[in-house]
């Protein structure tokens, strides 16, 4: 039974929600993603933004809520939904006792790829990323860095059509992240879907055409990138749904100089 | 100073407890620790009026017990994140407060308490006089000093060794081994010494009586037997190897606190081409290019390279040297020990018990891949099977070569497939229905509280599902050797001892399966480290 995707969107979710205790990370989610688009997940820290992608992704199960992939039930059926995506979890916990060029072998053959593609593929995506010459090095001893291109090669091997970033550029060098932005853009090029969390705003702005901003496990708003900011920076914009906490009576030592 | 680390331990021991799971391994583990220091402490007092043994058992119990503090923080099991020195590196405190806070907040704790009640029983077994009891509290105190002393120093001096990958892989190792070694020590040692208890009891204490371990116990000893200038002496050693070891922790606390990390060197080697698949070792080329052969390469990779697993192997091999080394004592060992062998088959079960916690937060690639349990599970069977069978045939050769048992040789190893499969069956349920996180830290002698006990009782559980499982395909192999001649037994052995073990293979499999895939996403949190705790 094959859903026509036209009818569906990339990604769609419907009322997700997970608690860890008593406290909900996530309270109640929907979120439309449009295929072919760039879409940036941004919030304060603790709102729920890897939560939601690890809900989306099948990695932890919502308590309640559903999650579509092109009109396929991620957790009905799940070895359908997640063919179709690709993951970079914010942890990167990898096999990292592993080399470079083991580990994507090993995720291309985890997702029942032909031996021989998944050569190619591997050879192609170290090139791409630049890990040529750190191939054959072990997993742990690469750079924080080298780790995102290795990782983002991991999940891009099975060439999904959606793509699930977590931070993808928290923390590492401007080389690294511009060879993973180019990547990206050749990706969204050919017509699939990326959906990112970050809190660099300034990426956000100059990468995604769609943001939805989360605040305390809920979306508090969702739509295209220029009609949130409407003439402001992200930022501006950002601080303005989110609110800042209220100012603090000023630290008359801390702008004194002490004795 | 000392007031306030002593409280920040207490703390953030309450604080530990706030998880019902938590509450429950530390009662676990202080209900185990009580019942030991208990025992220790009755076995001791219980010698009250027989002075010479009771002063040989204190010199002994005393040696092992500061053996014990000296070797098992470095193993990983009494260590803790409280007393790392560098996260209070940036504190202005001086060294001499920050060995003080450190020593003082090192007192309290499970262990420590545990250790006083064991040490405590000879103030009941050994003194006759008000000079024979201060002596006696003396050497109780003064090894309750020198097991903190010494663990700490230990530890702390490891630290450097520890800021580079390879040193880390090394410790790991080396300390397994340390462990390992006393177990094979011990056999070569009882070898030919047919002596009853006091007589070895006696042996014991006089070797280990002037060693820096058993020094505290040789001051109460010697105390008791009326030597005071002896115990005097001791009191003497005591408080210099006391002074030595602080003076050595005080070093390494500055080398620890000052010695920058070794930069982060992003490696090279370049890839070579030629290999198509690398993720395969070259001599199991042959496995199939798929998801199950996939996860057997990389599971073999793993046993090579990764050091928890390293360990994991060498504490399993254990229990098959010793039964070798035991065996080698033996004068004439009967040639059906042959069999004995197969139990070489067990580091197999130790690998696959906690198959998927072993891989950690890494684990998600199983998940986000598309679900298939059941082949994750046969490649990392097969995997675990791939190692454990030259070890198995290297054993049968050599049990077949000490006893002249040949003959035997073809039903040992007819039956490794159905040892295999009982093991691998059942590792494969417990891997499923018990996982636990294995702490990933970059320092591999933190551990967290707990976890050895679910390690162990997931073990235990196991071991006797084994033999339980083992029992009926053992009875009818004795029963068939009995009535048949042996070449016929042997055939017949093999024919129902490995159809047993594929159908709990199979079984095993079937139900891990069902269990894991409704569970897949709670199996991967319960094997990451940082969702755990």
């Amino acid at each position: 039974m094959d859903v026509p995707s036209t009818t569906w969107p990339a990604l769609r979710a419907r009322g997700l929600a997970k608690s860890f205790g008593p406290k909900p990370a996530v309270a109640g989610v929907d979120l439309d993603v449009a295929h072919g688009s760039f879409f940036g997940i941004v919030g304060p820290n603790g709102a729920g933004k890897t939560t939601t992608l690890r809900l989306a992704t099948g990695l932890l199960r919502p308590d309640r809520g559903q999650v579509w992939v092109d009109g396929v039930d991620v957790w009905d059926r799940p070895v359908e939904a997640k063919a179709r995506i690709g993951v970079l979890p914010e942890d990167l916990a990898l096999f990292e006792r592993l080399t470079g060029a083991e580990l994507l072998t090993f995720h291309g053959l985890l997702r029942k790829m032909d031996a021989d593609v998944v050569a190619d593929r591997t050879a192609q995506l170290l090139e791409l990323l630049g890990l040529v010459d750190a191939a054959d090095a072990l997993v742990v001893d690469y750079s924080h860095g080298m780790r995102k291109k290795l990782a983002l090669a991991a999940a891009l091997i099975h060439g999904p059509r959606l793509l699930f970033l977590d931070e993808p550029f928290e923390a590492i060098d401007p080389v690294s992240a511009r060879a993973i932005r180019s990547v990206l853009e050749q990706f969204t090029a050919g017509g699939a879907t990326i959906v990112f969390s970050s809190h660099v705003m300034e990426l956000v702005e100059r990468l995604c055409d769609h943001v939805a901003v989360m605040d305390a496990g809920q979306v508090v708003w969702a739509g295209p990138l220029e009609a949130l900011r409407h003439g402001r920076t992200l930022e501006d914009a950002f601080v303005d749904l989110v609110g800042e906490p209220e100012r603090q009576k000023e630290l008359s030592w801390l702008s004194s100089s002490r004795d | 100073m000392a007031v306030v680390f002593a409280r920040l331990k207490l703390r953030l021991l309450a604080n530990g407890l706030r998880s019902p799971q938590r509450l429950l391994m530390f009662l676990l583990a202080a209900a185990g620790a009580a019942w030991i220091a208990l025992i220790a402490f009755a076995a001791v007092a219980s010698l009250r009026g027989d002075t010479e043994q009771a002063a040989d058992f204190t010199v002994v119990l005393f040696g092992a017990i500061t053996l014990g503090w000296t070797v098992l923080p470095v193993l990983g099991y009494g260590s803790d994140e409280t007393l790392d020195p560098q996260r209070l590196a940036l504190l202005p405190l001086t060294r001499k407060q920050l060995l003080t806070g450190l020593f003082v907040a090192s007192t309290v704790g499970i262990a420590p308490t545990a250790t006083i009640v064991a040490l405590s029983g000879a103030l009941f077994a050994l003194p006759h006089g008000v000079p024979q009891t201060i002596l006696v509290l003396l050497g109780v105190l003064g090894t309750l000093a020198l097991c903190i002393v010494g663990s700490r120093t230990l530890v702390t001096a490891l630290i450097p060794l520890l800021r580079s990958r390879r040193g880390r892989d090394a410790v790991v190792v080396g300390v397994t081994l340390l462990a390992v070694a006393p177990q094979a020590l011990r056999f070569i040692q009882l070898r030919g010494s047919g002596q009853t208890t006091r007589h070895a009891l006696a042996a014991a204490a006089s070797t280990l009586r002037w060693t820096p371990f058993a020094i505290g116990g040789t001051v109460a000893s010697e105390a008791a037997r009326g030597h005071l200038m002896n115990a005097l002496l001791g009191v003497g050693a005591l408080v210099g190897l006391i002074v030595a070891l602080l003076w050595l922790w005080s070093r390494a606390l500055q080398r620890v606190l000052t010695l920058a990390d070794a930069p982060a060197r992003p490696a090279t080697r370049r890839h070579d081409v030629s290999v198509r698949l690398p993720l395969f070792p070259r001599w199991v080329r042959w496995l199939p290019a798929n998801r199950v052969g996939a996860i057997a390469a990389k599971d073999l990779r793993y046993f090579a390279r990764d050091p928890r697993r390293r360990a994991a192997t060498i504490g399993a091999l254990t229990i098959p040297a010793v039964v070798l080394l035991s065996r080698l004592s033996e004068q004439a060992p009967s040639p059906a020990t042959t069999l004995l062998a197969l139990l070489a088959v067990l580091p197999a079960s130790q690998l696959s018990l906690n198959q998927f916690g072993l891989d950690g937060a890494a684990s998600w690639a199983y998940v986000a891949s598309g679900d298939d349990p059941q082949a994750d599970m046969t490649g990392k069977n097969l995997a675990a099977g791939l190692f454990v069978l030259p070890l198995v045939l290297v054993t049968a050769l050599l049990f077949a070569a000490t006893s002249g048992g040949w003959s035997w040789l073809p039903l040992t190893v007819g039956l490794i497939p159905g040892v295999l499969g009982v093991v691998l069956g059942i590792g494969n349920v417990v891997s499923v229905r018990a996982p636990y996180a294995v702490p990933d830290r970059r320092n591999p002698l933190a551990a967290n509280a707990g976890q050895g006990c679910v390690a162990t009782l997931a073990g235990m559980g196991a071991l006797a599902a084994e033999a339980i499982v083992l029992v009926p395909p053992a009875l009818v192999v004795v029963l068939l050797v009995g009535v048949l001649p042996l070449a016929v037994a042997t055939v017949a052995g093999v024919l129902v001892g490995d159809a047993y073990g594929i159908v709990a293979w199979l079984w095993g499999r079937r139900v891990a399966t069902r269990i894991a895939g409704a569970r897949l996403p709670e199996l991967l949190e319960s094997v990451s480290p940082r969702h755990a705790a």
